[in-house]
């Protein structure tokens, strides 16, 4: 974005509007109010790519501090987080113990991945999949047979589902 | 007791492709998939034995997929898939299989392809 340092007075609005409209096109047109204050004015494109920018670094912030405090009582203190300590992630209560290193190690590493491609892209990536393993493991069936030690003998071979037409069909050509 | 050659429910209910996969489901879930159909609908239901008979593991139009972290995540055997996570849309129906393309153990030793539901839930937590 080209920053032009031309300050323009509100006079200018009528007199040189032309020019001021250029200098937004061209990256930013600033305009000194009569009571001193600084504005700017700018393509809405990218008006708002510097708004999508913002609310993905707020995001990021957000998310960085509630790894510092889940990390903080984790590795750190070797105890259980707390609901409060949990923040947006209170659904890791419903992950194995054993799996809250592995979330605290996948989650670090997709901050850092997003901090330095600047996008939260990776970090959702991480969560929503963590997500969907607490969301499995609520159930409490699912949870012993995803956590369990299966073998080839516990599984039963299932037909495609079928409609009452389908299977009549079906049994009038066997 | 998984029998490779045999199917547990009624006969004919072929699909009008040929299953890449075998489809099996765990014994413990095996309630929950005679009521998949009930729960979520016939279209639903067949659609996810078509995704699974055919393309486990890929993307599916419409559907959200994860793959599972940590321990549930993990493969039962070596040489199967980590746990695939498959929310059926409109419900709060999910379903965690693993698939292996080159699967040679099962009762008979023979070598097929084979999805493995491991779980059903159709409540939400």
């Amino acid at each position: 974005m080209h920053a032009s340092t031309t300050i323009y007075q509100p006079s200018d609005l009528n007199r040189r509007g032309r020019a001021i409209l250029d200098a937004a096109r061209d990256g930013l047109a600033r305009i000194r109010d009569t009571d001193g204050a600084s504005l700017v004015v700018i393509r809405e494109e990218d008006f708002e790519a510097m708004r999508g920018r913002l609310e993905e670094m707020e995001h990021l912030t957000e998310a960085m501090a509630s790894f510092i405090v889940l990390d903080r009582a984790v590795d750190h203190e070797h105890r259980e987080p707390s609901l409060v300590e949990l923040g947006p992630w209170t659904w890791v209560r419903h992950l194995p113990k054993e799996d809250a290193m592995e979330f605290i190690t996948d989650i670090g590493e997709a901050l850092y991945e997003s901090c330095r491609t600047m996008s939260t892209a990776p970090l959702v990536a991480a969560v929503d999949d963590w997500k969907a393993t607490a969301e499995a493991l609520s159930d409490s069936l699912a949870r012993e047979t995803l956590l369990g030690d299966n073998a080839a003998s516990d599984y039963v071979e299932v037909e495609r589902p079928e409609s009452a037409v389908e299977a009549e069909v079906a049994a009038a050509s066997c | 007791m998984y029998k490779p050659y045999t199917n547990t429910r009624r006969p004919g209910g072929k699909p009008d492709y040929e299953p890449r996969f075998r489809v099996l489901v765990h014994n413990r879930h095996q309630h929950r998939w005679d009521e998949l159909e009930d729960r979520i609908g016939l279209d639903q239901a067949q659609r996810f034995y078509d995704h699974v008979a055919q393309h486990p593991g890929e993307p599916a139009e419409g559907i959200r997929m994860n793959v599972l972290r940590g321990k549930a995540g993990k493969p039962d055997e070596e040489g199967f898939s980590r746990t695939v996570h498959w929310r059926v849309p409109g419900s709060a129906a999910r379903l965690d299989y693993q698939y292996d393309a080159e699967y040679s153990g099962g009762g008979e030793g023979d070598e097929h392809a084979v999805v493995r539901v491991i779980a059903i839930a159709f409540s939400s937590h």
